[in-house]
């Protein structure tokens, strides 16, 4: 199902078009891919693409800057790179876009938590996950296990891709928000106790900052002490600062990959922040992050009739 | 006065602050609960400084800058308009009762307005009480 993604990356490595083609490879562990840089056309017949990609992509592709690379994307992928280049992180001439379908990515912890035991391989046949361990061989629908951002994806496409591989891909339309629009219903004590409970989790191990391709400052906010804007330490109001501030700077940024949430390593489900910024800006400026690389973020441009019913 | 709500208040140099001067000046009454700190513009305001105030054991945090279209640099109440919109959901999403944070366009001729609005915000900040969840306990 790769063959036709891997001669064309083949093709633009063997005529010196991209120094590296940037995409996922099967990795060590199964059911998540592993980022790879194709640098020879014969390293082509290594890549692949599917719900087991976990990260954003566009992460690894900032840090090939001044590169001439051609990279493998989905929608979201694609929307970062838009964004990386308004805010002149990346060069449109130095990325190729492959533009690959996309049906969601995996939300791999859930599959770990429900099989209970140690899995060794998995693959995806169709519309399922097999997994095999030490609990045997069991199946599981991948639409069940899809990551909560992909189900409300707005853009499941790569938008202006060089090249487009076709194929299957989630519909956009079905872009579902209603479990978002639950918890704005809930009563101020009961958010703060749903948020306690799912971000009282966090040991602060900034994976979700680390993954993040728009989290990409030099020094950042936590680790300043002059102010000390959150301090360290496990306190929950500290956590929860964190996590507002890193929220804030996300906004009209955020791509809703949810590759944040899929790097977590205790399942904390950020999605329910990032989600309700991506909701929150379609709703307040009819804003979507990363449609086109003129774009300016949403909190750097304004309109003189923005909404004013919060203010006395 | 221990029970009484602490708010925070950023107020522009250009408008707010001076409408904060003019109801003083006017010796118009207005509740003490307020603990102002000057800012440049609204603009000024990193909605970080908002986290930041309630996390140090504010109650409320009131930000007023001059009224749209007035600002002094022409443009910065703007963006503060839609940073404040953002931050204000956030905080609300997470728990944070509406009441504790507002906003307002106060100009340097309005100071009875200024007295009202002081009164209105710590009215609201009264009825969502002492805020100690976002407060860390040292």
């Amino acid at each position: 199902m790769f063959e036709k993604l891997r001669e064309t990356a083949r093709e633009l490595l063997s005529k010196g078009e991209v120094e590296c083609v940037l995409g996922f490879a099967e990795g060590t562990l199964p059911m998540i891919y592993t980022p790879y840089h194709a640098r020879k056309p014969e390293e082509a017949e290594k890549l692949v693409y599917g719900p087991f990609a976990a990260p954003n992509i566009a992460t690894y592709l900032r840090k090939l800057k001044g590169k001439k690379a051609a990279v493998i994307v989905r929608g979201c992928e694609s929307r970062t790179i838009n964004l990386l280049i308004s805010e002149k992180q990346l060069n449109r001439e130095d990325v190729k876009i492959i533009g690959v379908p996309c049906t969601g990515a995996l939300d791999r912890k859930r599959i770990l938590k429900d099989y209970g035991g140690e899995i060794r391989e998995a693959r995806i046949e169709g519309e399922k996950v097999i997994v095999k361990g030490d609990k045997g061989e069991k199946a599981y629908v991948l639409e069940e296990y899809i990551s909560p951002s992909c189900k409300s994806c707005l853009y499941p496409e790569a938008i202006d891709p060089d090249i487009k591989i076709d194929g299957p891909s989630r519909d956009g339309e079905k872009a579902d928000f209603s479990d978002i629009e639950k918890i704005e219903k809930m009563s101020p004590a009961e958010k703060w106790e749903f948020f306690e409970k799912e971000l009282s989790k966090c040991i602060r191990c900034y994976a979700c900052r680390e993954i993040c391709p728009m989290c990409y400052c030099e020094s950042c906010f936590v680790d300043s002490n002059r102010p000390v804007w959150v301090e360290p330490g496990f306190d929950y109001t500290d956590i929860l600062s964190f996590h507002l501030i890193k929220m804030y700077h996300m906004a009209g940024r955020c791509v809703d990959c949810g590759a944040c949430e899929r790097a977590c390593p205790l399942g904390i489900r950020l999605s329910f922040l990032t989600r309700k910024l991506t909701k929150d800006m379609k709703e307040a400026y009819n804003f979507v992050s990363g449609l086109s690389p003129e774009e300016k973020p949403a909190l750097g441009v304004f309109s003189p009739d923005d909404r004013e019913d919060f203010i006395l | 006065m221990k029970d009484e709500p602490k708010i925070l208040a950023f107020l522009c140099n250009w408008c707010s602050y001076a409408g904060a001067d003019l109801a003083g000046t006017s010796r118009v009454q207005y509740p003490t609960n307020i603990r102002v700190i000057r800012v440049p513009c609204s603009g000024r305001v990193n909605p970080q400084f908002i986290v930041k105030a309630l996390h140090d054991g504010l109650d409320g945090v009131w930000i007023s800058g001059c009224h749209i279209g007035d600002c002094h640099y022409q443009t910065g109440n703007y963006y503060a308009r839609r940073r404040f919109y953002v931050i204000k959901n956030l905080l609300e999403y997470v728990g944070v009762e509406p009441e504790r944070v507002q906003f307002s366009w106060v100009s340097a001729s309005e100071g009875k307005k200024f007295a009202e609005i002081a009164g209105v915000v710590t009215e609201k900040v009264k009825k969502a009480g002492k805020f100690k969840r976002l407060a860390k306990k040292r």
